[in-house]
């Protein structure tokens, strides 16, 4: 018996190896040489040089807007994200006819094809005073702004993120079994009781999900706000590509990327021990 | 037009010319019955037969094409789920997974209005696990539970509304064999105490005899035959309920004489044979198909060198199978020309059973009244 | 450096052009990819899928593929074909947004580049940093040295070596939509104060720090291309007390332009071509206190993958010929005499490619410094993130 454990665990080694690897590459690695960088001086050309210093981490402030900014605008804009998408994964999930269900499912999924880059830029023609204002100023509304402003960046970001939130939640209304939702009608629930009590509670993973994973990318985010918010509307990602791409000051950029990773861990973890704890909706479905 | 007529009081549930189609399907077909109030009742059929859609129709999941629904009295045609004075047992139970089993029974209740108190759930909830033997499980989560626990939390979440009609759809079918039959006898039990109507959805004929007042057989969205178990059993109407309730040997041929006798039938081996025809059927007519039906326990078996001159049919045959059953014993019999026959013996009461091995020449016989001629439909 | 494009505001068609154009990596504008990062993973693409070009009938010595880093639409398509139809040499173009994003994108290495298109102030720090090759001349029959203004040529030559050979030459002043802003801005200074006033919320500032902090300079009566730590933090402040009246800062402001929504921006004289050219009440100004002044050269950098085609390339388009035929379609004019002969009327006489002596005499080429200055890129960053 002790030998077989034995092999198996050489075996088991030996598939792991390649996993392993990538991980230690792909991830580990780069992290490793941002928190180097982030620790070095930066070299009067740009780019790195090496060092020793924690300048860049006390400097921190000097980008204080950009943090609240995106620590605001990425709360909000999940929550938004949500209230969209919700309904229409219910809609998608529960109401809609299984004929029409998969073309209606492709046609959320086809943006997707497309560069968010290109969709978004089709928005600055639509919300710029060309698009939507010039209607609203044939109707009477004149003078109405729409692109640039912090709404335009909201919805960019609804538009942009909505599927990453729908499809989590799709599939946890999807995999809901519907005589649950019988179950709570004949019991005497009306509609609205029966999607408060049961469908909502029982969804809840998938919101989870949805919001994490939207959450996390727009954290990252500087497409979105560049374009629509004008460069005005300034978040985390917009300073990072300025540090890289522009000012070429690589061990301010790395000391900020490492502390939007550490927000991120922290956000993350806050998630896992929430989630742990209302697993009562996660572990069932599979045992029923 | 009121609702009401005139004999519906005793009445829990009435189709009238009850009709369901889903796009092309029929599920059920001009179907009419009543349910006595009080009653277990049960719709028994294959998988398909449209004994589910109407137990559906029942609980409001789906609406009639065509014809009137009742439930005490009352058309509910139109009326959705929650508004049906009805309660269902869910074939997996349906137990919500994110509530515990208090939570899970006091459902019902606390989708009422005015809401009940804290208080009075907490005591009905009481009553109804200590009804359903289940006292102190209340803060289990439901997926700790075993198979048959789970089903009895869910007969609770529907008793503690004290419906009308508690409707079964096939309560048992997830539990294994040893724990069916106890929780059949333990819903027959319920039923007994509680006193309200059950109408129990199954496919297995075993269930649906042991348990019901009365049993609805369906085929292909038809009722078939509706009577209580003792008359499907002795009494059934066609080939087709004799096959589902118990087991038949069956001899397939050609009715060739109608007589005050009996019916006789030539069978398609040359041989013919005198049976005696149902009640309340269609008049089996000359040159039709029909077959001899003859239950096991209606035939004897002898040795083939011992046959019994009182015996009205007896065919020779070899013993193939045999299987003990303690009381009785169960053969198969392979005959010349008629193909194989299952006989239950019982125990002689002298003790002095003749026992038969495989290989063993026999000889099986039965009472031409003891047959059943049955049309092939 | 460069620019342009010519967005109408929103039609199917426009859009599926933009589109293409952007499938071939030369859609708009510095922002657009500067923003993104495109380039690099169209660089990318390229490499690693090279059956995504097209093939052509023949591969003579030249190979079969070039990548060309350029400003976005700051070439006429069709003699990029004429060329690829030539010698079977397919050009794949990318579009980048700024002299930096050049630059950081060559420090880190590995870009796969043969041709790419730096401004003169950058080039001295190209060679210092090692980054550029010194040219074959003798590769280059169509570069006539003779023929290009030394004033514009100048900064090609590092050292007594020649690393670079012109593209066009150009002025950084700001457009002015005229029916909505009718005070006639002359200055930068003007420009700021309209901006702050009258023209509250419609004015597009460029994200670009050599640019945007130039024209505060300027406005505030310093050089353009100061890096004085005193006039960088009173540029700072103006450019950060002027925030809330600005409509975007992006150097993507063609489309804000054209919509309406931007009533003034500041603008390379191409892009003015561009948008005079559909909009009549678009007006040019070269500031009465200074701007810039600026030429574009054709580099190879160091590790040129396809160096042959590459010189091919450069060649082709010092053509006299084909040189005015690109300034037709993008609006900058050519340093070379011989092509500035060629050149049509309409051309010639156009005072946006061609503005009077005496409103350049301020305009200032830019300081190789500012490239690399520290306090520059930092009132820049900080000004955006304000």
């Amino acid at each position: 018996m002790k030998e077989q454990s034995k092999s198996n665990r050489w075996l088991t080694a030996v598939l792991l190896t390649p996993t392993g690897l990538w991980f230690a590459f792909m991830l580990v690695l780069p992290l490793i040489v941002i928190l180097v960088f982030s620790f070095g001086e930066r070299a009067p050309v740009g780019g790195y040089a090496g060092g020793f210093t924690l300048e860049h981490y006390a400097n921190l402030g000097a980008r204080l807007k950009a943090f609240t900014n995106t620590l605001t605008y990425a709360p909000v804009g999940t929550l938004l994200s949500l209230l969209v998408a919700y309904p229409l994964a219910y809609y998608l999930a529960i109401k809609v006819n299984r004929r029409y269900k998969l073309i209606l499912l492709v046609l959320v999924i086809v943006p997707f094809w497309t560069s968010l880059l290109i969709r978004t830029y089709a928005w600055i023609y639509i919300l710029g005073g060309k698009g939507l204002p010039s209607i609203l100023d044939w109707i009477g509304f004149e003078g109405v702004r729409l692109i640039n402003t912090p709404g335009a960046v909201l919805m960019g970001i609804v538009y942009g993120y909505l599927p990453l939130m729908v499809f989590p939640i799709y599939v946890s209304l999807e995999k809901l079994n519907k005589s649950y939702l019988e179950a709570s009608s004949d019991l005497g629930a009306s509609p609205y009781k029966t999607f408060m009590q049961v469908t909502l509670p029982l969804s809840m993973p998938g919101v989870a999900t949805g919001c994490m994973l939207v959450f996390i990318l727009l954290m990252g985010e500087f497409l979105i706000p560049a374009f629509l918010g004008g460069g005005k509307v300034f978040f985390i990602g917009n300073a990072l590509v300025d540090l890289f791409l522009q000012s070429r000051n690589w061990p301010f950029g790395s000391a900020i990327s490492i502390t939007l990773v550490v927000i991120m861990l922290i956000t993350v973890s806050l998630y896992m021990r929430m989630t742990m704890r209302n697993s009562k909706t996660g572990v069932d479905e599979s045992l029923m | 037009m009121t609702a009401q007529s005139k004999i519906t009081k005793t009445y829990d549930i009435e189709f009238k010319g009850v009709t369901k189609r889903f796009g092309d399907v029929l599920a059920v077909d001009n179907v009419s019955l009543s349910v006595e109030r009080g009653s277990f009742f049960s719709f028994l059929g294959p998988s398909g037969c449209g004994k589910t859609s109407s137990l559906r129709l029942i609980a409001g999941f789906d609406q009639p094409t065509e014809g009137d629904v009742y439930i005490a009295g009352q058309s509910v045609v139109g009326t959705p789920s929650h508004k049906r004075p009805v309660n269902m047992v869910f074939q997996q139970y349906a137990l919500f997974p994110h509530m515990n089993v208090c939570d899970n029974i006091a459902y019902g209740l606390r989708q009422r209005s005015p809401r009940p108190s804290k208080q009075e759930i907490l005591k009905r909830v009481d009553e109804t696990l200590e009804m359903v033997r289940l006292s102190g499980y209340g803060n289990r989560r439901v997926w700790e539970l075993s198979g048959g626990q789970q089903q009895r939390v869910a007969l609770a979440r529907a008793l503690i509304n004290r419906p009308t009609c508690l409707l079964l759809d096939e309560p048992l079918a997830a539990l294994d064999r040893k724990l069916r039959s106890e929780m059949q006898m333990e819903l027959q039990t319920l039923q007994r105490d509680v006193g309200i109507t059950f109408i129990l959805v199954t496919h297995d004929q075993e269930e649906a005899l042991s348990m019901s007042d009365r049993i609805c057989i369906m085929r292909e969205g038809q009722i078939v035959q509706l009577g209580s178990p003792r008359d499907l059993y002795d009494d059934p109407k066609n080939r087709y309920v004799a096959d589902f309730v118990g087991k038949t040997n069956f001899f397939d041929g050609q009715v060739c004489d109608i007589n005050g006798a009996g019916v006789t039938v030539q069978l398609d081996s040359g041989l013919s044979l005198l049976g005696a025809a149902p009640k309340n059927v269609p008049q089996l007519i000359n040159g039709s198909k029909a077959s001899i039906a003859v239950r096991p326990e209606m035939i004897t078996i002898a040795a083939a060198d011992q046959v019994n001159s009182n015996a009205g049919v007896s065919l020779p045959g070899k013993v193939i199978n045999r299987i003990f059953l303690g009381e009785r014993s169960e053969y198969l019999i392979e005959t010349q020309g008629h193909g194989e026959v299952l006989v239950l013996s019982p125990k002689n009461i002298t003790g002095s059973t003749q026992s038969f091995v495989p290989g063993d020449q026999v000889s099986i016989s039965w009472q031409p009244e003891s047959a059943l001629v049955l049309a092939d439909t | 450096m460069s620019n342009n494009n010519n967005d109408k505001p929103i039609t199917a068609t426009k859009f599926m052009k933009e589109f293409h154009r952007y499938q071939k990596g030369s859609i708009s504008r510095r922002q657009f990819l500067g923003v993104t990062g495109l380039g690099t993973a169209m660089a990318v693409m390229a490499t690693a899928m090279p059956a995504l070009l097209p093939r052509t009938a023949f591969a003579g010595e030249l190979g079969d593929r070039l990548v060309f880093s350029t400003w976005p639409n700051y070439h006429d398509q069709a003699n990029v074909d004429q060329f690829t139809k030539a010698t079977g040499v397919n050009v794949h173009i990318n579009a980048f947004g700024s002299n930096e994003e050049m630059l950081a994108k060559l420090q880190a290495g590995g870009t796969g580049w043969d041709v790419f298109v730096p401004t003169n102030y950058t080039i001295e720090e190209y060679v210092k940093l090692d980054l550029i090759q010194e040219l074959d001349l003798s590769k280059l029959p169509n570069y006539d040295a003779g023929s290009n203004d030394p004033k514009f040529a100048g900064p090609a030559t590092v050292n007594g070596k020649v690393y670079a050979v012109p593209k066009n030459w150009g002025t950084t002043g700001f457009i002015v939509n005229s029916k909505k802003i009718t005070s006639g801005p002359k200055s930068w200074k003007d420009f700021f104060d309209v901006t702050m006033n009258a023209g509250s919320g419609h004015t597009i500032l460029h994200d670009y720090q050599l640019t945007t902090i130039g024209a505060a300079l300027c406005a505030l009566g310093h050089s353009f291309n100061s890096i004085d730590a005193k006039e960088l933090a009173a540029a700072e402040a103006l450019l950060i007390e002027s925030k809330p009246h600005l409509f975007a800062i992006t150097s993507d402001y063609q489309p804000g332009m054209r919509s309406g929504d931007g009533w003034m921006s500041i603008c390379w004289n191409g892009d003015a071509t561009q948008l005079k050219r559909d909009i009549p009440e678009m007006e040019y100004v070269v500031a009465t206190d200074g701007g810039e002044i600026w030429t574009d050269f054709y580099c190879i950098p160091k590790g040129a993958p396809h160096l042959e085609a590459a010189y091919a390339f450069i060649n082709n388009f010092q053509d006299p010929a084909v040189q005015v035929s690109d300034a037709q379609v993008h609006g900058y004019a050519p340093t070379d005499a011989r092509a500035l002969a060629l050149q049509p009327k309409s051309l010639s006489t156009d005072p946006i490619l061609h503005p009077a002596a005496e409103l350049m005499s301020g305009l200032e080429f830019g300081a190789a410094q500012t490239l690399t200055d520290p306090i520059r890129a930092e009132v820049m960053a900080s000004f955006k993130s304000a």
